[in-house]
């Protein structure tokens, strides 16, 4: 019997490497015992077919293989009833089609240099060439000319047919796809080596990558360590030299080359074993990444739990995305898998769960407490609504789910949110997709926030409540008084002492208001002024009633649900 | 903060120590509004953190009694604490309309209550005027004896500072006790009054004058009131 590989879990790289060698593997071909896996060298065989299959399959549908080789599904529809309907449209799309998407794409180096090993004989360029845009001059009319459009319509198709075969055989797909995945997802993780590296001597980026990380493991195991002198930074198991080290893995530290003191004066011993070095290259593997960005939980409890916690995520991410929501879509993913989780599953409350993000090309790291996952899970119906709420900001459109989301996890409260939402609600900014009651919702969340972190102890839920009442029959107050066009001017005051936390000035603001209704202060505002959560909460809670919609919709329709 | 707030009386005769009958009704309209407030403002001998003054229609002095040209009053309510200022202004907006008690067979109604814009406080001195009179007084601990100081004594500025200083401590801290050892009070048009308030005849001081103080120092004591007894209508001033 061959003697088995360890695999030991440890800090969150080397975990998302693990999640990634399983999801390659296959977890039913490894044996798992808690923190550690074991196989034998025989499942490395074949190795990177497996790893670039892997990809292959988790992100085929994003890919520009798939737009290309998509459209025999057209073609063959027109052909079976003789081109009876196609129009003007469909030559529109004809033409775009064979600019934007196969002479793009099939003349990108990239592509171009795989082309030979996919089929040495095969001419991708000359069936370009021969694709022929088809204009139609303003005079010529559709019904006249038809007939002659049709005829050089089967020409393009004919060359079409060739291109996608091309693409959709099996070394197509192998080849294109894998080399789309190289610069799309691959290279989140790591770059600079194998098939990575610019100036790689391999054309087969299969190959490049047996030699780059299977071929070593081979060797290594075949070589006798008992005299070596150095270790694995990982995994500890002896090492004879120095050569592999984690530069080429992105933004975690330990890029010798380029930043000599990360590792203390040490930074030749962070070397690897091969193995070691493999399971870092399936980091891109074990996260799972949308629209360039990238989440993986790092749950340290045990392998078994660390691959489905992920793969349990990595579901809800797809799932979501044929819903096509989008940006939001990792974030509410990441809450539905942990919740879930939560739910299932009392060891929670024992620790804290590591949350790695990779954004903007680097990584982010979040703890996601206990109580963040209680908050979250105690407003799961509030943070529904708000999947397809956001506002422009600039350019940049915000996501409200996303963006409570992100402030909870870094340990931040809402009160800078809830006070730009209700200021741009009150400002009347364009592009906005909420009402009141979302921000009210954002509010109930803060609420929730603030006695988890036990810092607002006085004032509850239902007092909130109260007080977003008090500032609704404060607005009508002015409405019944005639003096509607008072209330953005005592609005801006408000807001503006709540964002500085001028107690006194809010206070001052409101007196000078209720004396002019000649009506109490409501009792609730006494307790605001023990501390500042407090008073912003009440504040906040009393500007989303003065802001309420009651009074526009007697204007008329409510303008703000789009 | 400042209230502005306008009474009517049934009478023109009200007795000569209205202060505590305006005391009287600042208590009535906690107990109504705010009664769990009640304790924590009156219970007890500690410093108000507001001041109060009362504006007569031509007082004359006749005996136990004031009498006036018109049956009104404005009393004027100052405090710099928000919360101070919620309770007794919800306070006196429940008396609104009803009559309360003020002695001599007197009742006081509350009409209107209005709030005062404040002005800024802008450098190290100001010219400030009493809306109520200033009291500067030496308590002595051994005879519990009070002694009143008018500002043509000597003693007078001394021990408005002592007793300033734990109520500004408790507010600022050991900076407090610092800035007001510097602060000076300069008479410019003052005189000596002796005030019946709480069956007690008390000297103190009203006019114009210049106070020199640390602009924290001088809000404090235009929001608060100047010197003691701020809580039964002494020290209210106004930016001159
Ligand atoms: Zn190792």
């Amino acid at each position: 019997m061959q003697t088995e590989i360890e695999v030991r879990a440890d800090d969150w790289l080397i975990n998302a490497g693990l999640v990634g060698f399983l999801n390659i593997v296959g977890k039913e071909n490894v044996r798992i015992d808690g923190q550690t896996i074991y196989f034998t060298a025989d499942l490395l065989e074949d190795f990177e077919t497996k790893y670039f299959n892997f990809f292959i399959k988790e992100y085929k549908e994003t890919l520009s293989w798939s737009k290309i080789v998509s459209y025999k599904d057209i073609m063959e529809r027109f052909r079976a009833e003789d081109f009876a309907s196609f129009d003007e449209e469909a030559l529109a799309n004809l033409n775009k089609y064979m600019k934007d998407v196969v002479k793009f794409y099939l003349k990108k180096s990239n592509y171009i240099k795989v082309f030979s090993l996919i089929d040495a004989k095969a001419n991708v360029n000359k069936w370009l060439e021969n694709l022929n845009t088809i204009n139609l001059t303003k005079k010529q009319k559709w019904e006249d000319v038809k007939a002659d459009i049709i005829e050089k319509v089967k020409q393009n198709y004919t060359q079409l047919d060739a291109i996608i075969d091309f693409c959709a055989s099996d070394k197509g797909l192998q080849y294109l796809a894998a080399k789309n995945l190289i610069y799309s997802v691959i290279n989140k993780g790591w770059s600079g080596i194998s098939f990575l590296l610019k100036q790689t001597k391999i054309m087969d980026p299969y190959l490049d990558y047996k030699t780059s990380f299977v071929d070593p493991i081979i060797e290594y195991l075949d070589t006798d360590l008992s005299k070596a002198k150095y270790n694995c930074f990982s995994c500890n198991q002896p090492i004879k030299n120095l050569k592999l080290d984690l530069s080429f893995m992105n933004e975690v530290g330990f890029d010798t080359a380029r930043k000599t003191a990360h590792v203390w004066d040490f930074n030749n011993d962070v070397a690897t074993c091969p193995i070691c070095r493999l399971i870092y290259s399936c980091v891109p593997a074990g996260f799972t990444y949308v629209y360039g960005e990238g989440m993986f939980i790092n749950d340290s409890y045990g392998v078994d739990e660390l691959h489905r916690v992920n793969e349990r995520m990595r579901n809800s991410i797809l799932r979501f995305n044929k819903d096509g929501i989008n940006s939001t879509n990792t974030y509410r993913a990441l809450v539905e898998s942990i919740t879930m989780e939560h739910e299932n599953n009392r060891r929670y409350e024992l620790a804290d769960i590591q949350l790695v993000r990779y954004e903007n090309e680097h990584y982010r790291f979040n703890l996601l407490s206990k109580k963040m996952l209680d908050i979250v899970n105690d407003s799961r119906g509030i943070l529904k609504s708000l999947i397809r709420c956001g506002y422009k900001e600039g350019n940049l459109n915000i996501n409200l789910y996303k963006e409570v989301i992100q402030h909870l996890m870094n340990n931040e409260n809402l009160f800078t949110l809830i006070h730009k939402l209700i200021y741009y609600k009150q400002t009347n900014v364009n592009g906005l997709y909420y009402n009141m009651g979302h921000v009210s919702g954002i509010l109930d969340i803060n609420t929730k926030f603030l006695k988890e972190m036990e810092v607002m102890t006085n004032i509850s839920q239902k007092q909130l409540w109260f007080v977003q009442n008090c500032g609704a029959e404060f607005k009508e107050g002015y409405v019944t008084k005639k003096s509607e066009n008072k209330i953005s001017g005592i609005t801006y005051k408000l807001l503006n002492s709540l964002k500085v936390n001028d107690k006194d000035g809010f206070m001052d603001t409101l007196l000078n208001s209720y004396s002019y209704l000649a009506k109490p202060i409501p009792n609730v505002f006494m307790n605001v002024f023990t501390n500042d959560e407090a008073f912003k909460s009440v504040g906040y809670a009393f500007m989303l009633g003065v802001g309420g919609e009651k009074t526009k919709k007697e204007d008329g329709g409510n303008t703000d649900e789009k | 903060m400042r209230l502005k707030i306008n009474c009517d009386f049934d009478s023109k005769i009200i007795p000569k120590d209205f202060q505590s009958k305006v005391v009287s009704l600042f208590k009535a309209g906690i107990t109504k509004s705010s009664p769990e407030r009640y304790e924590d403002l009156f219970g007890g001998n500690k410093h108000k953190q507001y001041t109060f003054s009362v504006y007569l229609p031509k007082p004359r002095n006749k005996g136990a009694e004031i009498h006036l040209d018109e049956a009104n009053c404005i009393i004027n309510f100052s405090t710099g604490d928000a919360e101070t200022g919620i309770i007794f202004y919800n306070a006196l907006i429940s008396l609104k309309g009803s009559k309360v008690l003020f002695g001599t067979g007197n009742h006081i109604t509350i009409k209107n209550i209005q709030i005062v814009p404040e002005k800024k406080i802008i450098g190290n001195r100001t010219v400030l005027r009493t809306l109520s009179p200033i009291a500067s007084r030496a308590h002595d601990r051994e005879t519990f004896k009070n002694w009143f100081y008018s500002f043509e004594d000597e003693e007078f500025e001394p021990t408005l500072k002592r007793n300033m200083l734990p109520y500004l401590m408790d507010a600022f801290g050991e900076q407090a006790r610092y800035d007001l050892e510097k602060l000076k009070i300069t008479p410019i048009s003052m005189k000596k009054v002796v005030v019946y308030c709480h069956e007690i005849h008390i000297e103190s001081s009203v006019g114009i004058f210049e106070l020199e103080a640390e602009a924290y120092l001088q809000k404090y004591l235009v929001d608060n009131g100047l010197g003691t007894m701020t809580g039964s209508g002494f020290g209210m001033v106004e930016q001159f």
